[in-house]
């Protein structure tokens, strides 16, 4: 079986080069190993947020020149991050999600520990707070758990807030929705998580013909006249924001979900929307398996072999690695050393084991680990003992030499990387 | 400044401190206990959990050998939900000497030890995981111990009996008048809040730290500090405890505990002053991976889940600079006979095994200064929560491992929290079955303040994901029990607790262990955004009176 391009890796990168190169009409096919990174993802797009000095970007775009010489950034150059955004929000509207910006600055997310981070695209079931100023025209903040639900905490939402100067001023109130009253029939609904709350939601509330007019005098009636309303992204996936903009209209409240502990719902909601979007241009989504080794001539990988067909190697003209950081198993470490699991191709320099993390975990700390990752020319092709394979691109986490966390950066390198990726392809193809 | 006034002070909340407590306690003796820190978070809660049965000692020290064997009986008996019964395996690997084989079981006989010898197959049906190239093995009666639950239910009962704890109280100075110890001054170090303490007899359980304490009166007591670091794999890969069957050396004993294994221990020497900012080195950690081998050769396929290292308080007594006269035993020291300074006893050296029979010792100083002629009864009477997993505590609503799980941490006292209620029954630590209640327990009954003291009491997030989903939910629900205006502390304590769980991983960052700190990073940091929570700058002034703005609604 031969593509024209194989993609490795289903998480936003993958995704994005996947639709990218399908779009244009590329015979493409996409081979991801489960749940990707954006299970775990608030939903949002962040570009460039937060500098290493930790002060906050008001103009990411500016900021791009300023970035050291081996960053993924600088490769790419401002005008196609630029590009492959709008490409990126035009198809993910296509299937269904419009995401919102602040013009040409970032603007702050709300986090469900109620910290504001820097981001650069958010969902509409979202409440974009300002860049420069928050806490802007808010007064009295309610903050409304449902059903006891655990992976949401109130409290902590309201403490982190108050951290903030900016929301010194701010009355908050604590709330929770009881199971009973939202007709939830669970056998323990303290224990369910956000997926499961939803579903349950699904079947015993939304379902029902009352049941939006229910939910929605429930938060009236715990909120009161607060001026921003925040819950537990735990509502529904699917077709969440438009059920916060039913609810909006239905209280006349401005309504906020924040993304709460895995898995995150928005992030889950734009996997399966970006899918949809890929299947429908006609690519194939070969979920559940994973590429254990490459066949390669030269400068060329001719195909690869995935662990349930171990025997059927799938062949294409070009390849993209996105197959993420450590935690989706893109990279492996072992106590000396640093590999991409799928090619052993050439990764950054990592030093000795001492030098790969900090002594503080948390606290701005930046950890070695974090830059590690996959060595690549300025097109994105990789290095094989310093050769370079000029038919395969990489992408997103699995590429070195940048902070995606510190940077607030993740979302904007996977989209851009992946999209320079898929337009090298598709001109190749193209010119043939 | 506030004033308190008790019969006996004891200083330090190991095991000994809070054996001292509850001995004291029972003998009918106002007590309060000062830990600068938590409840066994210095040696005591830093060690192997091993419960020996003195054979390790047999050959070398017949008097610790003989010591151990009593304590392990008696703490059989009093703390079974403390103790697994697991017996212990000493083997002969081809590059030990056999012969040393007889002299071991001859000197455990000696001692008042069982000891068995088996052949190499009768070790391996019974241990499936040891070193098949075993060239003989003998089974002691060894077991685990589990220190922190151990020290949390001396304290338990002590508070039963009239004692207190005062947990994160730093003594600062002794208070002497006239030539005798009369109390001692103390901050508390999460308010600043100064208090003294008066009390007619003030013991010195400080352990390694104990040093700083006798300093305070100008006395000497020299420590000989060795660093010992451990590694826990995840997995129980052994079911008894294993030991090299020759005298003792590094990294020679497996130990299982609960759902994990733990190999160790190194030994280093360190300089006093080093003795707050101890850290494995990646040599040790290469030498517990390499020996742990030698007696499962599965640990080489195990994940290795945290590496961790405590001091010894090794003692020298007297002006000993060289330390040369260094005592592993038990030392008691009251300096009213010693060094003409009543008020003052120390209890140091020992160790986990022998903390009942130091708590004895210290009290029966403390109680013929006061004169007080009760018997000491903590051989007799069993800990809150003996009776373990056998405890007979019903709670039809709760799934079996959940049940389970807090019965053989709190015994018959999970009926304190196992209950019908289906909010109190909510797991919040899924790799240790933690429920809703049991912290609510832990924060009520057994002084848990943050996350990290919960840890200590109900062992969350101990397990695979080293609390990547509980110490939010956890820190939520301590935030709600109490007053409002902790909630920013129980905030903070987030941070404190994975930065706790880091310093264990990041000796062993690589594979599996790269993996899950990968995730928490970003979990932490970029979902939840918790850098930029940290890096707004709070003075502490600002933090203390802070006006709470925060209304509760009931429930609608």
């Amino acid at each position: 079986m031969k593509y024209n391009t194989i993609i490795i890796g289903g998480g936003l990168a993958g995704l994005t080069s996947a639709i990218g190169c399908a779009g244009a009409g590329l015979k493409t096919a996409l081979i991801s190993a489960g749940d990707s990174a954006l299970t775990f993802a608030s939903g949002s797009i962040d570009v460039l947020g937060i500098r290493p000095d930790n002060s906050l970007i008001q103009y990411p775009f500016e900021e791009i020149s300023h970035l050291p010489s081996g960053h993924p950034y600088q490769k790419l150059g401002a005008e196609k991050l630029r590009q492959s955004l709008n490409f990126f929000t035009g198809h993910l509207a296509q299937a269904g999600i419009e995401m919102i910006s602040h013009g040409q600055q970032n603007h702050n997310r709300l986090t469900a520990l109620g910290a504001v981070r820097p981001t650069w695209l958010s969902q509409t079931g979202t409440t974009p707070l300002s860049i420069t100023a928050p806490a802007a025209g808010l007064r009295r903040v309610a903050i409304i758990n449902l059903a006891g639900f655990r992976d949401f905490q109130p409290a902590l939402v309201a403490a982190g807030m108050k951290k903030h100067p900016e929301f010194a001023g701010v009355e908050f109130t604590i709330a929770d929705i009881k199971a009973e009253t939202l007709n939830m029939n669970a056998r323990n609904a303290y224990e369910l998580r956000s997926l499961e709350m939803a579903r349950v939601l699904k079947r015993d509330l939304f379902s029902q013909p009352k049941g939006m007019t229910i939910f929605a005098s429930a938060i009236q009636k715990a909120a009161g006249n607060a001026d921003l309303v925040l819950l537990p992204s735990a509502l529904a996936v699917e077709n969440g924001n438009e059920l916060i903009s039913e609810l909006e209209q239905l209280t006349g409240l401005r309504i906020c979900e924040l993304a709460t502990l895995p898995p995150s719902l928005p992030g889950m909601r734009m996997a399966s929307a970006l899918k949809k979007r890929f299947r429908e241009l006609g690519g194939l989504l070969l979920e559940g398996d994973e590429v254990i080794s490459g066949h390669f001539d030269g400068d060329k990988l001719l195909s690869v072999k995935t662990r349930l067909n171990p025997n059927m190697p799938l062949e294409a003209n070009h390849f993209v690695l996105a197959a993420g950081s450590f935690f989706s198993r893109g990279l492996e470490s072992s106590h000396t050393r640093l590999t991409d699991k799928t090619f052993n191709l050439d990764v950054v320099e990592t030093g000795h084991r001492e030098q790969w993390s900090s002594e503080r975990f948390l606290n701005g700390s930046q950890h070695g680990f974090n830059y590690f990752g996959v060595e690549t020319n300025d097109h994105l092709n990789p290095y094989q003992n310093g050769n370079t394979i000029d038919n395969l691109y990489c992408a997103g986490a699995v590429l070195g030499g940048f902070n995606p966390v510190a940077e607030a950066s993740a979302g904007g390198i996977a989209i851009g990387t992946g999209w320079f990726a898929a337009s090298q392809i598709v001109e190749k193809e193209s010119g043939k | 400044m506030r004033q308190i006034e008790t019969d006996v002070v004891i200083i330090g909340g190991g095991a000994t401190g809070a054996g001292v407590l509850r001995d004291c306690a029972q003998r009918g003796m106002r007590a309060i206990l000062v830990e600068k820190d938590d409840i066994a978070n210095g040696t005591t809660g830093r060690n192997h959990g091993l419960l020996h049965s003195g054979a390790r000692y047999a050959v070398t020290d017949q008097h610790s050998a003989v010591e151990c064997i009593k304590e392990n009986q008696i703490l059989r008996k009093v703390a079974g939900h403390c103790i697994e019964e697991t017996d212990g395996l000493f083997i002969t690997l081809p590059e030990d000497e056999l012969s040393f084989q007889d002299k071991f079981i001859t000197s455990c006989t000696t001692a008042g030890i069982r000891a068995e010898a088996l052949t190499p197959q009768e070790a391996l049906r019974i241990e499936p995981n040891v070193n098949p190239k075993l060239q003989g093995a003998v089974r002691v009666p060894d077991g685990t111990i589990d220190p922190f639950r151990l020290t949390a239910s001396n304290i338990l009962d002590a508070e039963e009996y009239g004692g207190r704890l005062m947990n994160y109280t730093k003594v600062t100075g002794l208070i002497i008048e006239n030539g005798r110890v009369c109390g001692v001054h103390c901050i508390n170090i999460k308010t600043g809040e100064l208090i003294d303490i008066r009390a007619l007899q003030v013991v010195n359980a400080a352990g390694i730290w104990g040093q700083q304490i006798t300093e305070y009166a100008d006395l000497s007591i020299r420590m000989f500090p060795a660093k010992g670091s451990l590694l826990i794999v995840d997995y129980r890969i052994n079911s008894m405890v294993i030991n090299r069957c020759r005298k003792p050396a590094d990294a020679d004993i497996l130990v299982p505990g609960d759902t994990i294994s733990l190999i160790g221990t190194t030994s280093e020497k360190i300089p006093y002053e080093d003795i707050e900012n101890i850290r494995v080195n990646p040599s040790e950690v290469e030498t517990l991976l390499a020996e742990g081998e030698k007696l499962c050769p599965i640990m080489a396929k195990t994940r290795v889940l945290r590496a961790y290292c405590g001091v010894r308080p090794l003692v020298s007594l007297g002006d000993d600079p060289s330390g040369r006269n260094i005592s592993r035993g038990i030392v008691l020291v009251d300096h009213g006979e010693a060094d003409a300074l009543p008020g003052l006893i120390t209890i140091t050296g020992g160790k986990l095994m022998t903390y009942r029979l130091m708590a004895e010792m210290a009290t029966d100083a403390v109680a013929k200064n006061l004169g007080n002629t009760k018997r000491c009864k903590t051989a007799e009477k069993p800990l809150p929560g003996a009776s373990g997993k056998n405890a007979d505590v019903h709670a039809p609503q709760v799934s079996i491992p959940v049940s389970g799980s807090a019965k053989y941490r709190h015994g018959e006292r999970a009926a304190k929290f196992l209950s019908d209620d289906k909010k109190q029954n909510a797991i919040i630590c899924e790799c240790e079955m933690v429920t809703r209640g049991e912290i609510e327990y832990a924060v009520n009954n057994l002084n848990a303040k943050d996350l990290v003291d919960l840890r200590r009491r109900t062992r969350i997030g101990m397990g695979p994901c080293q609390g990547e989903m509980c110490s939010c939910r956890a820190a939520g629900i301590v935030s709600e029990m109490t007053h409002a205006d902790n909630s920013e502390n129980a905030l903070n304590s987030i941070g404190e607790f994975l930065q706790e769980r880091w310093k264990g991983v990041r000796p062993i960052l690589w594979g599996d262990a790269m993996r899950e700190a990968d995730f928490s990073y970003w979990i932490y940091d970029n979902l939840l955004g918790y850098n930029q929570l940290q890096s707004i700058p709070t003075p502490i002034s600002e933090q203390l009176d802070t006006a709470d703005n925060t209304i509760a609604v009931e429930a609608v």
